[in-house]
């Protein structure tokens, strides 16, 4: 049980994602791996300093038992960006799948090369 | 003293401040914004130049802690640079039809972040302004929104997006070691560890997102399709091409700074570069579709500016960051020419684009002035730059190789220079039909179907002649600039340019030989024009570039 700590799962997730973004062929996969990896990087990020009994940042907290503050206010705004690429990816997505009819990368690449 | 959040916001907060205002009066306050903007970077310049760096924390906390700003010779010249080439290139779209509310938007936010990315101190600061350059630049892209623009869109930010996610997992690590994310901190504290193997995987990490970004060699396939793509406005492609890649190699820079002297990684880096060069060329010289050839020949470019930042000499390397701003100059003029050009003949493909100094005098005029200045014309700026790479290279092995990639460079724009010729005999033209050459898009739209918005062409002319005076200036002006940007003394005389002359008509002579020799009539590599990398592909070989950079660093560095 002592190899699964956060970090360990964080890295798992990370590769998770990259054999997903290596292997299918489905475009709504490849952008669900690809969130995949930017959370495992995100996770990694948040447990990083992280000691085990350290109480969350918030208010008046001591100062030696606060877990590490910066990289939680950094990670808020990761998370805020992986949200917005992934939303404009989706939002190309249908966009690209209305005007061609299929969400396979080579499918896609075939029908532009046939026009 | 301007603070240095001034330039980053300022184009961010006058673009959304004034979104609501109707087209006309926008696009004129914009310029108006533009113009304080460059001033404002020039007085910071002059700053930095008889002051020494800036150093600038957002929110008033301590080092290390805040969001700093950095402003040092090297990212003010780029600033400069970037104001520069985003007021031109503003100024040359002010006719367009293409040119509402949103694209304006876009386009000034795009100058802001970008200079935002130079000027950022910590990496996660970096990471975050990659990040908003990508989803701009994805819908820049897809602006007209028709054919393959979809795809070459979403193909690029998705693949922004993964190698970001290595940026990120880097940063991580990077934190976990030393507990800033700011780059001048790391520098310092990484002298202190005593074991610095561990460090291989972050540095791997953080230089195969940059190398994507930079634009080299297994991670360039895709370029082509954003900045060679059939439909974005030519401004965009001049902005992509002159300015964006250069982000990647700043931050290869900056980032190939933090771990001097830990890793040495300059031999992976110059090979990896010199095959960079040659695929460029080479693959342009396959290509027929004058967008796609520039595209390329810009991954050559980058080739060429690597070798030289990684030769390890002070001359080549103040050889490529000088190069890096003249690239930039003629790239973008490049464009903007092959746009006005393709509009009016109606076709993209090289073959048939025919005889255009009569249908379009003064860009043809402009055209050639960008092409002298890339191929290191004597007296343009291009000379300059390539000559100091080289000589910095001296002695080594790599000075012969910037020959051969010289040679390429002028074979690509000696097949470009087909433009100019004659329109030739149809029996010729037939047999290129033949050949399967004719699958390139023919420009639908009408040429003056509507009516034109007035200054539309007297703002495109004075901006692509501007451009190219500027090109040649700032070639014969070469000493008192790079005295001016650098404080480095360049070794130029007389002789230099005759010397400089006769290689370059020797060189010319060779490149139009091989061309038309040999080249142009072999039907070889046709099928690399048609083939074309798949997303998982590209996936795979930045995935493979990331773990030879990784093994190479674990071992031998």
């Amino acid at each position: 049980m002592q190899y699964i700590t956060a970090q360990n799962v964080s890295l798992v997730l990370f590769f998770i994602g990259l054999y997903g973004v290596l292997v299918k062929r489905n475009i709504i996969k490849t952008i669900v791996s690809v969130n995949i990896m930017d959370f495992g990087a995100i996770l990694f990020l948040i447990t990083v300093n992280y000691k085990p009994g350290s109480i969350p940042p918030i208010g008046s907290t001591e100062i030696e038992r606060m877990a590490d503050p910066l990289p939680q206010a950094l990670m808020i705004t990761a998370i805020v960006i992986g949200i917005s690429v992934t939303a404009v990816s989706l939002t190309i997505f249908i966009s690209l799948f209305r005007k061609h009819g299929t969400a396979d990368w080579e499918n896609v690449i075939k029908r532009i090369q046939k026009r | 003293m301007i603070p240095l959040y001034a330039l980053v916001i300022l184009p961010v907060l006058a673009a959304t401040a004034g979104y609501f205002l109707p087209r006309s009066i926008y696009k004129h306050v914009l310029i108006l914004v533009q113009l304080v903007h460059l001033l404002m970077v020039v007085l910071v310049f002059i700053e930095v130049r008889t002051g020494g760096v800036i150093r600038h924390y957002v929110g008033g906390w301590s080092d290390g802690i805040g969001i700093a700003l950095v402003a040092d010779t090297l990212s003010i010249t780029m600033v400069l640079l970037a104001s520069l080439l985003f007021l031109l290139l503003f100024l040359f779209n002010y006719g367009k039809r293409y040119m509402d509310n949103i694209f304006q938007f876009l386009f000034i936010l795009l100058q802001g972040v970008s200079i935002g990315v130079f000027l950022a101190g910590d990496l996660f600061h970096v990471y975050v302004l990659i990040e908003l350059t990508t989803i701009t630049i994805s819908i820049l892209i897809m602006y007209k929104r028709d054919k393959q623009a979809l795809y070459d869109g979403l193909l690029y930010i998705l693949l922004n997006l993964f190698g970001v996610t290595f940026f990120l997992l880097g940063v991580g690590f990077i934190y976990k070691t030393f507990g800033v994310l700011d780059m001048a901190l790391i520098a310092e504290r990484i002298q202190l560890l005593d074991d610095t193997r561990g460090l291989a995987l972050p540095y791997a990490l953080l230089l195969s997102a940059i190398g994507l970004k930079a634009a080299i060699l297994p991670l360039f396939s895709w370029l082509p399709s954003a900045h060679g793509a059939l439909t974005a406005p030519s401004a965009v492609s001049a902005v992509l091409s002159g300015l964006q890649v250069k982000v990647g190699i700043f931050l290869f820079l900056r980032v190939q700074w933090v771990f001097s002297g830990v890793f040495e990684t300059t031999g992976f880096f110059f090979v990896v570069a010199l095959l960079t060069a040659v695929a460029g060329f080479t693959i342009a010289l396959v290509h027929h579709d004058v967008k796609l050839i520039l595209a390329f020949s810009t991954v050559s470019q980058i080739g060429l500016i690597m070798m030289g930042l990684n030769a390890g000499t002070e001359v080549a390397y103040f050889g490529s960051v000088f190069h890096i701003i003249n690239h930039a100059l003629f790239k973008a003029l490049l464009f903007i020419t092959a746009g006005v050009i393709t509009h009016a003949v109606g076709t993209r493909d090289i073959t048939r684009i025919r005889n255009i100094a009569p249908k379009a005098p003064l860009f043809a005029v402009a055209t050639l002035l960008a092409m002298l200045g890339i191929t290191g014309g004597p007296f343009f700026n291009g000379s300059v730059s390539k000559y100091l790479i080289q000589a910095g290279l001296a002695g080594q092995p790599g000075e012969v190789l910037i020959y051969i990639v010289n040679l390429g460079t002028i074979m690509v724009f000696v097949k470009y220079a087909q433009m100019y010729l004659p329109r030739r005999n149809p029996a010729a033209s037939q047999q290129a039909a033949d050949e399967g050459v004719g699958d390139v898009v023919v420009e639908t739209e009408p040429h003056g179907a509507e009516q034109p918005i007035p200054g539309r062409a007297f703002a495109m002319k004075a901006v692509a002649l501007l451009i190219g005076a500027v090109c040649l200036a700032a070639g014969v002006l070469a000493a008192p600039l790079m005295r001016l940007l650098f404080d480095h003394d360049l070794p130029v005389s007389g002789a230099f340019y005759l010397e400089k002359t006769l290689i370059y008509v020797v060189t010319l002579a060779i490149g139009i030989a091989l061309y038309y020799g040999v080249v142009h009539r072999s039907r070889f590599l046709v099928a690399v024009r048609e083939y074309r990398f798949t997303f998982n592909t590209i996936c795979l070989l930045y995935t493979g570039f990331f773990a030879s950079l990784l093994c190479y660093t674990y071992i031998f560095a």
